[in-house]
């Protein structure tokens, strides 16, 4: 049997004033895959992700979603009067979840405990953005739509970011992460090109 | 209902001590009104004028310093009252769109912002009042009370509109210095000692002004003067909903959601987008009881 579907985005087309961004975009993502959207800058995958999230709306076209998802921005969205714990706190209501035990797991993954009593604006460039990914992870979503979630990672985390998302894959999410890094593309099991306003699909290695 | 209780009190407490670690707000409220009020009592000149308040029909006596006080006190708490609620709103409003795409209730955010505004309200007329009252007793301290509360409702509830409205922190504390400053200068008795101008019962601190310089030196009812600002802070939290509603609108909330990768038994079709050739579907098996858990 033929992998759950659970996001499905046909025909989208977008517009900022005269400039097109997106003309005619097809997307599928199935359960269980890791899929990247790769373009030049200003080339409008964060615009395509934000229409696939429900944050903004195409102008023409269809997008169709089967689970509940978590996103994570490209620019971190914090309080910087707010500490770790109190955005977790936050979250927790927001997602109606029992209790931060797998928001927990993934802040001691991503290697920022130490961090969970700092506020957000004093936290460096790198944490803030684990806090904006854990943000995104922390109900445990089927579908994951990640905006370069890595920017300001050290190395390690890095890596770790990528065995997490190998883990994801494998329990059978699905995951769409934008990316500018050659070498990330090997982690995709399709990548998608925005160019010129088209969303090519291309082979990869895997 | 349980949960809602909740997302209230969260959001109220996360946004209270967001209010306290304003430093600069904070620090204003520590000196800057205590230094402002005393500097005038001690600088300011000592004579008796007469000025007219319209609302009220009576003509007042009163000591030109202590008249400047009233007035200089009214500017420090609704300078800050502004600042405090646009920084509190301006920070906080990304955030707020992704909590309310996250599943937050909407209500429960903005009610504890008007809440805080609350509680602030209350502390600072509390703290300006006593104030005043250490510069010379006042004739009526509830009533100038009253009418310092009804500025900064006005001015709390502007702060709070211009937060959601505007692009920058700078843009916004202009906005709020510069607001308060032509309104305090055109119904100070002392800047503008006809006061009798077309479009002045229209500003925020007309009525509270009017209160707070009566209440201070005569015995006459001053209620009904003072809730004259209320009209601004019911316009500028209604504006202020609707913005925040605005921003952090959904173009396909899932209401119906698979969880697993069972095949989904129901689907659902929606409309949605601001153009009508933008069709948002959603597909799914429902999931009772389980609010949308969208980003």
């Amino acid at each position: 049997m033929a992998p759950a579907t659970r996001l499905r985005i046909n025909a989208v087309h977008k517009a900022y004033g005269r400039r097109r961004v997106l003309c005619g975009a097809d997307f599928t993502v199935s359960a269980g895959m890791l899929a990247g959207v790769v373009g030049e800058n200003g080339s409008g995958k964060s615009t395509l992700l934000r229409i696939a999230v429900g944050q903004l709306a195409p102008d023409h076209g269809t997008v169709q979603r089967f689970s509940t998802l978590g996103y994570c921005p490209q620019q971190s969205v914090v309080n910087d009067t707010l500490t770790v714990t109190q955005h977790l706190r936050l979250f927790q209501v927001a997602y109606r979840l029992p209790d931060l035990r797998h928001a927990w797991d993934l802040v001691d993954v991503l290697g920022f405990h130490a961090d969970r009593r700092t506020r957000a604006g004093e936290l460096s460039g790198g944490t803030r953005q684990k806090l904006n990914l854990t943000l995104a992870l922390m109900h445990d979503p089927p579908l994951l739509v990640l905006d370069e979630p890595y920017q300001g990672f050290d190395w390690d985390t890095h890596q770790r970011f990528w065995q997490l998302a190998g883990q994801l894959r494998s329990q059978g999410r699905s995951l769409v992460v934008v990316s500018h890094l050659l070498h990330d593309l090997q982690h995709f099991d399709t990548i998608h090109h925005l160019r010129d306003s088209r969303l090519h699909t291309e082979a990869t290695t895997r | 209902m349980k949960h809602q209780w909740t997302a209230f009190g969260v959001a109220f407490g996360l946004t209270l001590t967001g209010h306290l670690r304003n430093r600069l707000a904070m620090a204003m409220i520590a000196f800057f009104i205590p230094t402002w009020i005393y500097l005038v009592r001690a600088t300011a000149l000592n004579k008796n004028i007469t000025f007219h308040t319209s609302t009220l029909g009576i003509h007042v006596t009163a000591s030109m310093n202590r008249t400047i006080q009233v007035s200089s006190a009214l500017h420090a708490v609704t300078v800050i009252a502004g600042f405090m609620m646009f920084m509190a709103t301006f920070s906080a409003r990304n955030m707020d769109q992704r909590l309310v795409l996250a599943g937050y209730p909407r209500l429960q955010l903005l009610a504890a912002k008007i809440a805080t505004l609350l509680v602030i309200t209350a502390l600072l007329t509390g703290y300006c009042t006593v104030l005043l009252e250490l510069s010379w007793p006042l004739t009526q301290p509830w009533a100038v009370a009253a009418a310092l509360a009804a500025a900064i409702l006005a001015y709390g509830g502007l702060g709070v509109m211009a937060g959601f409205l505007l692009r920058g922190e700078l843009e916004g504390f202009f906005v709020v210095v510069m607001a308060t400053l032509i309104d305090v200068g055109m119904q100070s008795p002392v800047s503008n000692p006809a006061g009798d101008q077309a479009g002045l019962e229209a500003l925020p601190l007309f009525g509270p002004a009017q209160a707070a310089l009566a209440a201070a030196f005569t015995d006459t009812a001053t209620f009904s003067c003072a809730v004259r600002a209320l009209p601004w802070f019911t316009a500028t939290s209604i504006m202020a909903v609707l913005i925040f509603c605005a921003r952090t609108r959904h173009y396909h909330r899932l209401t119906a959601a698979r969880t697993d990768d069972s095949v989904g038994a129901g689907v659902q079709r929606s409309a949605c987008g601001r153009r009508g050739s933008a069709v948002c579907t959603e597909e799914g098996q429902q999931v009772a009881d389980r609010p949308p858990q969208d980003l």
